[in-house]
């Protein structure tokens, strides 16, 4: 075998072997795949000096997108969210009634933040809504990364464009930033620190800002979590959100 | 001069047809000039009255950053302590007696749901008993209701109502951004219904109590604005400025309400805009007088010949005809005047009603408009006819001076 044809050899092994972005993609919601989860998190919304602490529990399953957030600080006590599916509904205590949250609403910020709603629901795969194309490499807080360029494919999907700055080891999405059709940047994400969890390497303390909102970000910090332990059903159920 | 105002009113009197077709025609003008000043008042003060009253006061006080953002509503820059300021600002000398309502108050957007419908509104809360003096909400309360004056109390408009299917004794939900931002919701019982008979108010307003505003957006004691009614809204700009000063350097914003809403300047241009027009209505219905005027000269040529030939002046000629068409345009003025007050007497009891053509309209105006006829504008409508009256009978007059008196005594 002369040089020249084990070069090329190469190159094609290279080209079969060599990721593309949908690849990275599927690699990424490995990373977003469990049976369940039950953490205690805390939201730390930061505006101008101020800082305001949201703390809540919170349990999941993966299959039928299924979610409850209890907010556990004085000021929100027993104050519930329920997501099924693209559903929402808030529990209000004091009121002791609920409410479903639905079009525009679901684009406020949860709770005064910056993550809004719809961002806490969205569960679907990214392949499923975004076409993807590796647009380009860089070095992100020490993390070879490829930058990723998502866009939306279907007209539910959250934001029209969405950048990724990708780990290529662990493909774990460091930072994200969120654009509008007329390319107005939305949002801006930071992991700040993540942890592993079994396979998945689970972002445990993420940064949110909201490019609309002057001087405000957010801070999501999970403090304890554990994940595919056995979920009673009836916990995401409307009934359990009044109780 | 006695004998030129004995010999121009005898003038008048020579053709009477033409003399009343001149004065009917600047009786007309002046009429219509009259009525239209009445009704633009009446159409300016109720705007200024309803906005005024429901958003603004005459004067607003707020943080600046709310001043800033004032079109959004936001509920997260409050007044602290706002009893303490409105004590402060009954304390000064210049501005604290003129204050007839001094009330803090919320105004925010929320969003309304019933069955389905949704529906965004608009929240007035107050003290129930100030706002049941100062707001036309509680007097425009429609036969059977109560008015919002326990906790958990509210009263909305009859349309917004209807839009949402509610009615009295319904538990009505309302759902808002808190000023942490958040999603906030209470549950209020409605105790009736009103009927302003301004779209913008009926369709998508409501009223509660500053307590219920506050435990809903969770604001503590603050307030997003006081709200201050002078007895002369016309003097909100300097008790505005004299209240900045008093105040000095705050984080506090005081506009007048010519400074916090669209209103003003769509007030200043209509005043413009109408004062040109009651100038060219005048001028026309006036017009007639320097037509008039002019036959008079051409048929009287061998009058005024024989006039100049007997001795009189060419200052005396040109007095002689245009006091006559200044009698035309005094008595057509005169006649426009009384005409015009009787009409705007009668109207400003009965209304003009615009139920049908407001419908589509959002702009804080009655559906009924009153006239406001005042004695000043009278008098001012009777100068500008007179005004009006003399300058086109000049022209004329002019020319019947300036004849040549052989030849017009030669002229067929």
């Amino acid at each position: 075998m002369n040089k020249k044809t084990f070069l090329l050899i190469l190159s094609a092994a290279a080209a079969v072997w060599a990721i593309d972005g949908p690849e990275i993609l599927r690699k990424m919601d490995v990373n977003r795949t469990w049976k369940s989860v039950v953490s205690t998190a805390k939201m730390e919304i930061i505006i101008d000096d101020e800082v305001r602490v949201k703390a809540m529990e919170i349990s999941g399953l993966s299959e039928g997108n299924r979610s409850l957030v209890r907010f556990t600080n004085p000021e929100d006590e027993g104050t519930k969210y329920l997501m099924l599916g693209d559903d929402l509904w808030i529990y209000f205590p004091e009121e002791n009634d609920v409410v479903k949250i639905s079009g525009h609403m679901l684009k406020e910020g949860m709770m005064g933040s910056d993550v809004s709603y719809e961002d806490a629901l969205e569960a679907d795969r990214l392949s499923e809504k975004y076409g993807v194309a590796i647009t380009g490499g860089e070095t992100y807080n020490g993390n070879d990364c490829h930058v990723l360029t998502l866009t939306a494919k279907v007209k539910d999907a959250p934001y029209y464009k969405r950048v990724m700055w990708v780990e290529k080891k662990r493909f774990i999405a460091w930072k994200e930033e969120s654009f509008a059709k007329s390319g107005k940047k939305l949002k801006v994400a930071k992991v700040l620190e993540v942890k592993e969890i079994g396979k998945i390497w689970y972002p445990v303390k993420v940064e949110m800002v909201n490019m609309l909102r002057k001087n405000s970000r957010t801070v999501f910090t999970t403090e304890s979590i554990s994940l595919d332990k056995p979920l009673d059903a009836g916990t995401f159920t409307m009934r359990n959100l009044r109780r | 001069m006695s004998f030129i105002l004995s010999m121009a009113w005898r003038n008048i009197g020579r053709n009477r047809r033409r003399t009343l077709l001149a004065v009917i025609s600047v009786t007309l003008s002046i009429m219509l000039v009259v009525f239209m000043k009445a009704f633009v008042t009446g159409f300016v003060d109720s705007m200024v009255r309803n906005y005024t009253r429901h958003e603004s006061g005459h004067i607003r006080i707020t943080t600046k950053r709310f001043a800033e953002r004032s079109k959004l509503l936001p509920v997260d820059d409050n007044v602290t302590s706002p009893d303490s300021l409105i004590t402060v600002v009954r304390g000064l000398p210049e501005v604290g007696p003129k204050i007839v309502f001094a009330a803090e108050r919320f105004m925010f957007g929320v969003l309304m749901n019933n069955n389905g419908n949704n529906k965004p509104a608009m929240a007035i809360a107050g003290d129930p008993q100030q706002e049941k003096e100062l707001s036309m909400l509680y007097k425009s309360l429609l036969p059977g209701g109560k008015y919002c004056e326990g906790p958990r109390e509210m009263i909305m408009g009859g349309k917004l109502a209807g839009i949402l299917n509610y009615t009295p004794g319904d538990t009505v939900g309302v759902m808002c951004k808190g000023a942490d931002d958040a999603l906030r919701f209470r549950k209020f019982h409605l105790t009736g219904l009103f009927k302003t008979n301004i779209n913008s108010i009926d369709e998508r307003v409501f009223q509660i109590g500053i307590d219920d505003a506050r435990a809903l957006l969770r604001t503590g004691t603050d307030a997003q604005q006081i709200v201050l009614f002078i007895d002369n809204y016309r003097d909100a700009d300097a008790f505005a400025a004299a209240i900045t000063s008093a105040l000095g350097d705050t984080v506090l914003s005081v506009q007048s309400w010519t400074e916090t809403g669209p209103y003003y300047q769509l007030v200043k241009m209509s005043d413009t805009i109408y004062n040109w027009l009651y100038g060219i209505i005048a001028l026309l219905g006036a017009f007639i007088i320097s037509n008039i005027m002019m036959m008079v000269v051409l048929e009287r040529r061998k009058e005024i010949g024989i006039l100049k030939s007997m001795g009189m002046k060419q200052r005396e000629i040109l007095a002689l005809f245009l006091t006559e068409g200044v009698m035309m345009g005094v008595i057509g003025s005169v006649g426009g005047v009384l005409l015009g007050t009787v009409v705007n007497g009668v109207l400003s009891v009965v209304g003009i009603d615009f139920s049908k053509m407001m419908s589509g309209l959002t702009l804080p105006m009655d559906n009924v408009i009153y006239p406001q006829p005042d004695l000043f504008s009278a008098i001012q409508m009777f100068l500008v006819g007179t005004a009006v009256a003399s300058l086109v009978a000049l022209l004329p007059s002019r020319q019947a001076a300036k004849m040549n008196a052989v030849e017009a005594i030669k002229s067929v």
